[in-house]
C-alpha cells in the first residue's frame, strides 16, 4: 500500500526492515533525517539494533566496519564533506571485502560550503572499490537499498546506494514499503564467513608487498565486473517477488527507439528528463535518455548496446574533474571508443551546488546537442558568465 | 538567467508555493497540503527549500498535485497558487514570483495590501494568525491557512484535510485535533464570503 | 570599522543571521569584542560560520577563515606557525562549537595544545549539533532530547553523560582552561584578558544556550545561562598546568528543576514514569560538581550574586582595563 512519505523516512523503512543490528553514524545535512528517523525507531523499540552515535565520519564508518567484521548487518550514511572524511576507511572497507550498504545523501563539496545536492561526493570517491547504485526516485530508494544488502552479502563488497540530497531525501512523495515478511523472504539472515570468531581465527587486514598486491586488486576488479550481473540479477528478482520496480538492472532506456539524440544522466535529474523528452518528441523530435543506475562496475557494454543506434549523445552530469572536465563523459567516451563507436558526446556539467535543472535547462541541452554543431568536450549548463570568478586581475 | 516556460506538458495539475519563516511551519503545511492530496487520490510531492536550522528564516516550501505520476523534482517556479504566511515576506522576498496570470494569493494578514485590487491576481487575505491565536492559543496559521486554500481554489478535500491533521497532530492529544480541526473550518469558512463577494 | 559605540569594535557586527536568542552570536559578540579586530580567527563549521557568511557575505570585520569541521585547531596551529616565522606576535583565535571541540574537533585540538602553539581556542557550547538539526554531541548533557536521542518507549533521552572537556583539555598540563557563559560578562571579561595575557595554547568553554534546540524562548537565554551556573550543572572553573586555579563561588544553590523546567528538551522528564529518576540523577551530578569543586564554600575573589553585577561594581565594560568604573 502506497504512503506520502519524506525520502528520509522511507530510507529508515527499508533500512529497518532490512534488520542491521548496527547503525552507526554522525549528523550532515542531507542526511541527517535518516538517522533520526532510525534513532526514533531504536528508542521506540521497534529496531533492535544498537544506534552509535559516532564522533565524526571517519569514525562511524570505522564503526561499521568492525560491526561487520564482528559478524553483523550494518548500516550508516553521510554526504559531501562527510564521506569524503571517511574516504580512508571506505577504500578500507572495499579491500577488505566487507558485506556493508551505505546511503550517500549526494551533496556538494566545498570550499566553499554548500549544503544543497550534486554528485560531486560520490564521484570523487569512485575508485575506492564500492559499487554505486544511483536511484532516481525515493521508491527506487527504498527497493535498492534492500536489494543492496543482497548484492552486498552475495558478492562481498561494499554498496553505495545513491540518492539526491533534497530533491531526494527531504521530498514527500508516494512511497510502496514493503512487509517485513517480504523482506525477510527477499533478504536472508546475516552471514559473513570471514567474520572475526575465536572458534574459527582469521586474520583482517594484513600486509601485502609488491609480489602478491597485483593480483589482489585484480581480483577485486574482477568482483566488481561480476557484481554488475548481480546488480541485474537482483533487480529482476525483487521486481519478480515484489510486483514493482524493475529499473533496468544497471541501465534504464527512455524512449531509445527511433531516438536520434540521446542524454545520459544519473538520479533525480531523470525525472525532468523524461517529461522533456515526452514533450520533444510530441513536438517531432528524435530524442531519447538514458539514466545510468548502476555507475560502478561502469556497464560499458550495456551502455554501448543501448547507444547502438544514436548518432548524437549528451551527458548531463552533476560533478566536474576541475582541470579535465566531465567524469561520467568521459568514461562513456572510453567505452564508445572500445567499442568502436563514434557518435559524437556532448559533455554537459549542470546542477552544481544544488542549482536546479529545470525542463527549460533541459530542454535547451537537447536542442542544442540535436542542432548538430560541433560537441563540446565540456560546458556548463545555465552558467551566468558575467558572475564567473576571474582568475586575472583587472 | 533561464525563464520557466509552464509546465503543460508535464501534465501537473497544481502547483503550490508556500512562503513562511522557519518555525512557522510552512514546511508541515506543504507536508500536510500533499497528504491530504494523497488521501484525495492524486499523486502528490512535497518538499522544501532552506537552508540550516534558524528560527524566523524565510523559507519556501513546495507541492504538486497531479492526476499523473510526478516524475520531477524541481522546484516550483509558475505557482498555480502561493500561500504566504508571514505578510512581512511581501516587503522583503519575491513571493509573487511566476505566480500564474490568474494565480491565488492566499495571504495570512488582517487587510489586504494597498495594490492588490488592482490585478488580475485573487487575493484571499484571512487573519489567520489571530484565528489561530483565538482557537490555538498560539500563533500557527498554518491549519487556517490550508482551510483557506481548499475553500478557495477547491484542490483537496476538508475531509481529507481534517484525516491528515488528525493522524499528524495524534501525538499531541485529542485537545490539540480538534482544536486544529477549528482552525481548519474557521479558515474554510473565512474564505465563503470573500469568494461570494467575488461571484 | 564600526564607531556606533566607541567601548565596541563590533568584530562580528550585525546583518549575521543568527536566531533570535542566540546565545552563541551573544558568546561570540562579547569575546570576539574583548579580543578586537587585530587577531586572526579561524572558524569550525557550525551555527557561528554559517549565521556569519552566508552565501557570499560576511559579518566579520576581522581577518577570518573557515576550512572544515575537524580541522580548526590544526589550521590555527599553521597560521600561528606562518605568524611567529615572520616574526609577528598577531593573536590567532579559534571558534568552534560543541562538535568542533568536543567530537570530531577534539583529534586537532589535542594535537593543538600537545605541540604548544600560541592560539586561544574558543568552544562556544550549545550542547548539540544545532545547525544540522539538533542531533547529540558528547557535550550533550544526559536525559537530554536531541533528534538522535529521542525519548521513547524505550529511552529516556541522551544515556551518556557530559563530557568532561574541561578536565581533558587541562590534563594536557597546558598554561591556562577556563569555563564561562554569557550569563556572567564580568566573569567572561576577566578570563578572555587572563587568557589573552598568556603565550602559549589555552582554552575557554563558553556554555551557550541555544533557544532553538534547548526549546525555551528567545529572551530567556541569559536566565538559562545563569541557571546552569546557580544549579551547580555548569560550574565556572579554571585550571592551570591541570590544577584547578580559581572557581566562582555559587551565592546559592538552586535545585536543577528551575533550570529544566524552562527548556523544552527536558520536557519528557516530568511526564512520564522513568522522568523522576533522570532529575534525580541530573541533581545528582550537580551536588557532585558542587562537591568537586567546592563551589559553595571556596574562597573566592567573587560569586555568582557579584558576577552578575557589572553596573554597581564597575566590572565587566567593554572599556579597557583601566578605565572600569568609567562606563
Amino acid at each position: 500500500m502506497r504512503q506520502l512519505l519524506e525520502g528520509s523516512r522511507a530510507v529508515a523503512e527499508a533500512v529497518r526492515l532490512c534488520r542491521p543490528q548496527v547503525i552507526a553514524a554522525y549528523p550532515i545535512t542531507p542526511q541527517t533525517h535518516i538517522i533520526e528517523h532510525l534513532a526514533q525507531f531504536v528508542a521506540d523499540g521497534e529496531l533492535s539494533a544498537r544506534l552509535i552515535n559516532a564522533e565524526s565520519e571517519f569514525g562511524a564508518a570505522s564503526v561499521v566496519l568492525g560491526a561487520v567484521a564482528g559478524g553483523t548487518r550494518a548500516f550508516t550514511a553521510s554526504a559531501s564533506q562527510g564521506l569524503l572524511l571517511m574516504t580512508e576507511v571506505l577504500y578500507n572497507i572495499a579491500g577488505l571485502r566487507l558485506p556493508l550498504v551505505m546511503v550517500c545523501a549526494n551533496r556538494a563539496v566545498g570550499a566553499p560550503i554548500n549544503i544543497f545536492s550534486d554528485h560531486q561526493d560520490s564521484m570523487s570517491v569512485r575508485d575506492a572499490g564500492w559499487v554505486q547504485l544511483y536511484v532516481e526516485s525515493n521508491q527506487e530508494a527504498v527497493d535498492t537499498i534492500i536489494q543492496a544488502y543482497r548484492i552486498a552479502e552475495a558478492c562481498e563488497l561494499p554498496v553505495m546506494v545513491c540518492m539526491d540530497g533534497f530533491f531526494l531525501t527531504h521530498t514527500f512523495e508516494p512511497v510502496a514499503i514493503p512487509e517485513q515478511a517480504a523482506v525477510d523472504e527477499f533478504l536472508p539472515p546475516f552471514q559473513f564467513a570471514r567474520a572475526l570468531d575465536p572458534a574459527r581465527p582469521m586474520t583482517l587486514g594484513g600486509g601485502s608487498e609488491p609480489d602478491n598486491y597485483l593480483e589482489y586488486r585484480a581480483g577485486h576488479h574482477q568482483a566488481m565486473e561480476q557484481a554488475g550481473e548481480v546488480v541485474a540479477a537482483m533487480d529482476t528478482e525483487f521486481s519478480g517477488q515484489f510486483g514493482r520496480g524493475g529499473y533496468g538492472g544497471l541501465v534504464e532506456p527512455y524512449c531509445l527507439e527511433g531516438a536520434e539524440t540521446v542524454m545520459v544522466t544519473l538520479g533525480s535529474t531523470m525525472g525532468a528528463v523524461r517529461d522533456v523528452v515526452d514533450r520533444l518528441r510530441a513536438d517531432g523530435m528524435a530524442v531519447g535518455a538514458l539514466r545510468l543506475r548502476c555507475f560502478r562496475p561502469f556497464p560499458a557494454q550495456v551502455i554501448t548496446q543501448q547507444l547502438a543506434s544514436a548518432a548524437r549523445i549528451v551527458v548531463l552530469e552533476k560533478a566536474i574533474s576541475a582541470g579535465a572536465g566531465g567524469i561520467v563523459a568521459g568514461e562513456l567516451r572510453a567505452a564508445l571508443y572500445q567499442a568502436g563507436m563514434s557518435a559524437p558526446v556532448d559533455g554537459v556539467i549542470g546542477g552544481l551546488g544544488g542549482r536546479d535543472l529545470t525542463p527549460a535547462v533541459i530542454e535547451a541541452i537537447f536542442r542544442r546537442a540535436a542542432a548538430g554543431n560541433a560537441s563540446a568536450a565540456c560546458r556548463f549548463a545555465d552558467l551566468n558568465a558575467d558572475a564567473v570568478p576571474s582568475t586575472q586581475e583587472s | 538567467m533561464y525563464e520557466e516556460k509552464g509546465n503543460a506538458a508535464n501534465n501537473v495539475q497544481h502547483e503550490i508555493r508556500f512562503h513562511g519563516r522557519g518555525g512557522q511551519g510552512a514546511v508541515s503545511a506543504a507536508a500536510l497540503l500533499a497528504l491530504a492530496a494523497f488521501e484525495d487520490g492524486f499523486e502528490a510531492q512535497a518538499f522544501p527549500r532552506f537552508g540550516s536550522e534558524r528560527r524566523g528564516a524565510p523559507l519556501e516550501a513546495y507541492v504538486r498535485i497531479s492526476s499523473l505520476p510526478i516524475r520531477a523534482h524541481n522546484q516550483v517556479y509558475s505557482p498555480d497558487a502561493v500561500v504566504i504566511q508571514d505578510s512581512t515576506l511581501l516587503h522583503s522576498e519575491p513571493v509573487l514570483q511566476g505566480l500564474k496570470a490568474d494565480g491565488w494569493i492566499i495571504l495570512n494578514s488582517e487587510q489586504p495590501p494597498a495594490d492588490s485590487a488592482a490585478t488580475a491576481l485573487r487575493w484571499i487575505v484571512v487573519p489567520a494568525t489571530r484565528i489561530s491565536e483565538q482557537l490555538l492559543g498560539r500563533p500557527l496559521p498554518n491549519t487556517v491557512l490550508l482551510g483557506a486554500l481548499a475553500a478557495a481554489t477547491g484542490w483537496v478535500g476538508l475531509k481529507a484535510l481534517e484525516q491528515v491533521i488528525a493522524s499528524h497532530l495524534s501525538s499531541k492529544g485529542e485537545k490539540v485535533v480538534k482544536a486544529n480541526i477549528e482552525a481548519l473550518h474557521a479558515g474554510y469558512q473565512a474564505v465563503a464570503p470573500q469568494q461570494e463577494q467575488a461571484s | 570599522m564600526d564607531t556606533r559605540d566607541a567601548h565596541r569594535h563590533n568584530v562580528l557586527t550585525s546583518g549575521h543571521r543568527a536566531c533570535s536568542g542566540c546565545g552563541e552570536a551573544m558568546a561570540a559578540r562579547m569575546v570576539t569584542d574583548l579580543i578586537g579586530p587585530e587577531a586572526i580567527y579561524v572558524n569550525a563549521t557550525g551555527c557561528l560560520q554559517v549565521f556569519t557568511t552566508h552565501n557570499q557575505q560576511s559579518a566579520w570585520q576581522a581577518p577570518w577563515i573557515h576550512s572544515v569541521f575537524a580541522n580548526a585547531a590544526a589550521v590555527a596551529s599553521g597560521v600561528e606557525a606562518a605568524l611567529r616565522a615572520r616574526g609577528e606576535n598577531t593573536p590567532v583565535i579559534v571558534q568552534a562549537g560543541d562538535g568542533g571541540t568536543f567530537d570530531i574537533g577534539l583529534q586537532c585540538l589535542s594535537g593543538m595544545i600537545e605541540r604548544g602553539h600560541d592560539v586561544l581556542f574558543v568552544c562556544y557550547d550549545n550542547e548539540a549539533y544545532m545547525n544540522t538539526g539538533v542531533q547529540r554531541s558528547s557535550s550533550t548533557p544526559h536525559a537530554v532530547r536531541t533528534t538522535t536521542t529521542p525519548p521513547g518507549r524505550v529511552s529516556e533521552g541522551k544515556h551518556q553523560l557530559k563530557k568532561d572537556l574541561i578536565s581533558i583539555v587541562a590534563a594536557h598540563r597546558m598554561p591556562y582552561a577556563a569555563t564561562a557563559t554569557v550569563a556572567y560578562f564580568p566573569d567572561l571579561k576577566a578570563k578572555v584578558e587572563k587568557a589573552m595575557s598568556i603565550k602559549g595554547p589555552r582554552f575557554l568553554h563558553v556554555l551557550s544556550p541555544c533557544p532553538l534546540g534547548w526549546d525555551h524562548d528567545a529572551g530567556l537565554s541569559v536566565t538559562v545561562a545563569r541557571l546552569a551556573v546557580e544549579t551547580g550543572l555548569f560550574p565556572l572553573i579554571e585550571m592551570e598546568y591541570g590544577a584547578v586555579s580559581g572557581v566562582v563561588r555559587l551565592a546559592r544553590q538552586r535545585p536543577v528543576e528551575e533550570y529544566l523546567k524552562l527548556q523544552g528538551r527536558f520536557k519528557h522528564l516530568f511526564t512520564g514514569k522513568g522522568g523522576a529518576e533522570e532529575v534525580r540523577h541530573l541533581q545528582a551530578l550537580a551536588d557532585t560538581n558542587i562537591r568537586r569543586y567546592g563551589l559553595l564554600d571556596a574562597d573566592t575573589e567573587w560569586d555568582t550574586n557579584e558576577a552578575s553585577q557589572a553596573q554597581r561594581h564597575g566590572r565587566g565594560s567593554y572599556a579597557a582595563p583601566g578605565k572600569e568604573g568609567a562606563s
